[in-house]
């Protein structure tokens, strides 16, 4: 199949990296567009097929201009149809839906899969004109929280979704959610469940030496969304409460004034260290070694993270949002803890905490279980694989 | 003939900073000439007169005011050279030193007797400009200049202080940040606590009465520090044990994608109303309409807000964040509640729920005559008068 994920940036989060290569391998012809931040690593992919977004003014009417010239010669008329579907009322919109439009066209895709629900709206003319395949990623904010306060989003899901050939849901609850804006959905709805390479799954050791700190880590850009504000509440009450804790927040970017503000108002220096963006690799690591992985975010599809932290042996306590039952029987596989309330989440580190080794062992193993079950790469791409064909028959 | 005072603000005001177009009236007032310097483009918002840095204006505009500005740097090269020099002696590279002085040109080309920060903030990059005018150089500590934003650079007031001649602190609490944060006890301080126009917020009829359900509001942007999330979490609490309850939020932030989600994971949306902005004059209004007026922030330099709603005589909540308990007379004119400790608040409301109406009537009345009595405008704009006059 001839398939183009749309992610805007490349390279994409390490999930979205995960699926390319995985299809790539799988024998698909990927194809790629979005802005270059940084190098992919594609060099063992021959089937993988990038051309990047222009930046300056200069660069996107040059690039317009190859690529008019190129289909010029192959196919004036879709030249013309494309620029019909890019014409837009502000000219620079227009300009960069007319390069995204005649990179995806020339290149004669099968499907689109569309990763951020967000983007669609530059996507608009192309899913109306249904000449390419859409599918539509749903993960977390984009569908749950941008619609409520963004009434623009929620009018453009509601025109568009009907439009779309297919879903990829990362949860039974995330198709429920967006149900709303299409009812016909769950037909063309297919879950796959974010997943962990063979990899991360075989980092895990059985050695876990415990020390007199009760070390918590959270992973995840600031935002928001992920909750750390009530995450650092339940620290001050675990101090409070004689817990020898030690917070470790591995996060992107600059740290926000109201995290500083916070610890600094809480008095949590020395309880707290907040690590800036590290490789992948190394956060598997610090997961690793931590005694328990805090997921506190107020909303979340299934955060990759989790998974992770269940495959290298790690408990987790994690906030009940929307995906997270699907994932952890709470108490078996790990705990699950009230969003935004600070006791809440307290009570259920300590859970952690006063666990006996027997009871850590039983609860690792059950996680490890349950993620063989589910969250396999290898699964995730049959689903993904099964959706497109679906997509494809249905549509010939 | 009284000064002319420069200000230095991050933006032109409009009618959401009450405070500051307030303070400047005051001035104008009191005979003095005032005008405004921005590094913030915002045309024709403002009835003030604001000089504005070259970079933001529109193209067009800049092509005639450079000659004009030209042709002012030539008539005022000394101080120019003034500040070449200062910036130079103060280790400063030439880059940065030029980089500055073209950032700072608008202020230095102007005929000022007096430079006033509004913010403390802003007086980074900035702090050897009154020396190079040669005018007396101030500034206001207000809250999360002097709270937060050290924490992130530490320089800000290290570097700025010892070119300060006077200082405006607008509580006690904050006095004593300014303090931690390195502030020369040689400097003076003067405190001028916020004032509001108490005839535009007058007690309202049914001062003392708690509706059922019990209407909250709160008034004020929606921003991270002024802690609505935990007043979401109070009302969730009120929720769990059946009181009825609406609350209305007047202000518009970049919070208000978090507390729209929150207040509908926490299924209370439909009691929770977001008014968005709301004019000046009609807040007096929103307040008329409630009974329980609620200001749970994590850092408050002092809160028009609060005294808005006192002077209309609202139960009034405040947290006990910096200049809030200054502000409001525990116990007698409102009450004070452990920041973030929603518990606690919504055991607040519940008690203001049960109390009898005339002893809330009492609370309601001494608020607002605390209010009129030591937070009048016509006070703030004799202490600012005496603040500039020495």
């Amino acid at each position: 199949m001839r398939i183009s994920i749309f992610a805007n940036e490349i390279p994409s989060t390490v999930f979205i990296e995960n699926m390319v290569k995985g299809l790539a391998e799988r024998g698909h012809n990927i194809f790629l567009y979005g802005k270059c931040i940084q190098n992919p690593h594609y060099e063992d992919y021959k089937n993988i097929n990038i051309i990047s977004e222009p930046n300056s003014k200069i660069s996107k009417v040059y690039f317009a201009l190859k690529y008019c010239f190129k289909l010029l010669v192959i196919n004036p008329k879709l030249l013309f149809h494309i620029y019909k579907l890019s014409k837009d009322k502000k000219k620079h919109r227009w300009m960069r839906k007319f390069n995204m439009y005649i990179t995806l066209y020339h290149w004669n895709l099968d499907i689109i899969h569309i990763q951020w629900a967000k983007s669609i709206s530059w996507l608009e003319a192309l899913i109306k004109d249904g000449r390419i395949n859409t599918v539509l990623s749903l993960r977390g904010t984009h569908i749950n929280v941008t619609p409520l306060s963004d009434p623009k989003t929620k009018i453009n899901f509601e025109v568009l979704f009907p439009s779309i050939k297919g879903f990829h849901s990362v949860s039974y609850a995330m198709i429920d959610e967006a149900k709303k804006y299409d009812m016909s959905l769950p037909n063309r709805s297919v879950v796959a469940y974010p997943a962990i390479t063979p990899t991360t799954y075989n980092l895990f050791t059985k050695e876990y030496t415990k020390t007199e700190q009760f070390n918590i880590i959270s992973i995840g850009r600031d935002h928001w969304i992920k909750g750390y504000t009530y995450a650092l509440d339940a620290l001050r009450i675990l101090v409070d409460e004689g817990v020898p804790a030690y917070y470790t927040i591995v996060a992107s970017g600059t740290l926000p004034d109201q995290l500083l503000f916070q610890i600094e108002d809480l008095d949590l220096y020395k309880y707290v260290n907040i690590i800036n963006g590290l490789p992948h690799t190394e956060v598997l690591k610090a997961v690793s070694k931590a005694d328990v992985l805090l997921m506190s975010s107020i909303e979340e599809g299934v955060p990759n993270v989790v998974l992770e932290a269940m495959a290298v042996g790690t408990p987790v306590v994690s906030t009940d949002c929307r995906g997270i039952p699907e994932i952890i029987d709470d108490g078996i596989t790990g705990y699950i803890t009230q969003a935004c309330f600070p006791d809440s989440i307290a009570s259920d580190l300590k859970k952690v905490y006063i666990q006996s080794a027997d009871e850590r062992e039983q609860m690792i193993l059950k996680a490890r279980e349950k993620l063989t079950k589910n969250h396999l790469l290898e699964i995730q791409l049959d689903n993904i694989e099964k959706l497109y064909l679906n997509v494809i028959n249905n549509w010939k | 003939m009284k000064k002319h005072i420069g200000l230095i603000v991050t933006k032109p005001p409009v009618y959401s900073e009450q405070f500051l177009m307030d303070k400047i009236q005051g001035l104008i007032d009191s005979g003095y000439t005032v005008t405004l310097f921005s590094n913030a483009y915002v045309p024709n918002k403002t009835p003030f007169k604001v000089v504005y840095a070259l970079s933001p204006q529109p193209k067009f505009k800049v092509g005639i005011k450079l000659l004009y500005y030209i042709l002012l740097g030539i008539i005022n090269l000394n101080k120019l050279f003034r500040y070449y020099n200062i910036s130079l002696k103060q280790g400063n590279s030439n880059k940065k030193t030029f980089k500055y002085l073209i950032s700072n040109y608008h202020i230095l080309i102007s005929k000022i007797d007096w430079l006033h920060f509004e913010f403390s903030g802003l007086a980074y990059n900035r702090e050897y400009v009154a020396k190079a005018i040669g005018c007396k150089m101030s500034l206001s500590i207000r809250g999360y200049d002097i709270a937060i934003s050290p924490l992130k650079n530490d320089k800000v007031h290290s570097k700025v202080w010892k070119f300060v001649d006077k200082v405006h602190s607008i509580s006690d609490d904050i006095t004593e940040l300014a303090y931690q944060n390195g502030m020369p006890n040689a400097i003076t301080i003067q405190k001028i606590s916020p004032a509001i126009k108490p005839e535009t917020f007058p007690l309202k009829g049914d001062c003392g009465t708690v509706k059922n359900p019990i209407k909250l509001i709160s008034v004020g942007r929606l921003h991270w520090k002024k802690g609505y999330n935990y007043i979401l979490l109070a009302l969730k609490e009120l929720k769990n044990q059946n009181i009825d309850f609406i609350y209305s939020i007047i202000g518009e932030g970049k919070a208000k994608e978090e507390l729209v989600y929150i207040s509908n994971m926490l299924g209370i949306e439909k009691q929770v109303i977001f008014h968005g902005e709301v004019k000046h004059a009609s807040i007096a209004e929103h307040l008329h309409q409630s009974d329980i007026f609620i200001q749970f922030s994590v850092q408050e330099g002092f809160s028009n807000a609060v005294l808005e709603a006192q002077s209309c005589g609202l139960m009034v909540i405040g947290s006990d964040a910096e200049g809030l308990p200054e502000n409001i007379n525990n116990g007698e004119t409102g009450w004070i509640v452990g920041k973030r400790d929603y518990i606690a608040l919504s055991e607040q409301i519940k008690n203001i729920a049960k109390m009898n109406s005339d002893e809330r009537k009492k609370i309601g009345a001494a608020a607002s005559e605390r209010v009129s009595k030591h937070f009048d405008l016509t006070k703030q704009n004799k202490e600012f008068d005496e603040f500039y006059s020495e």
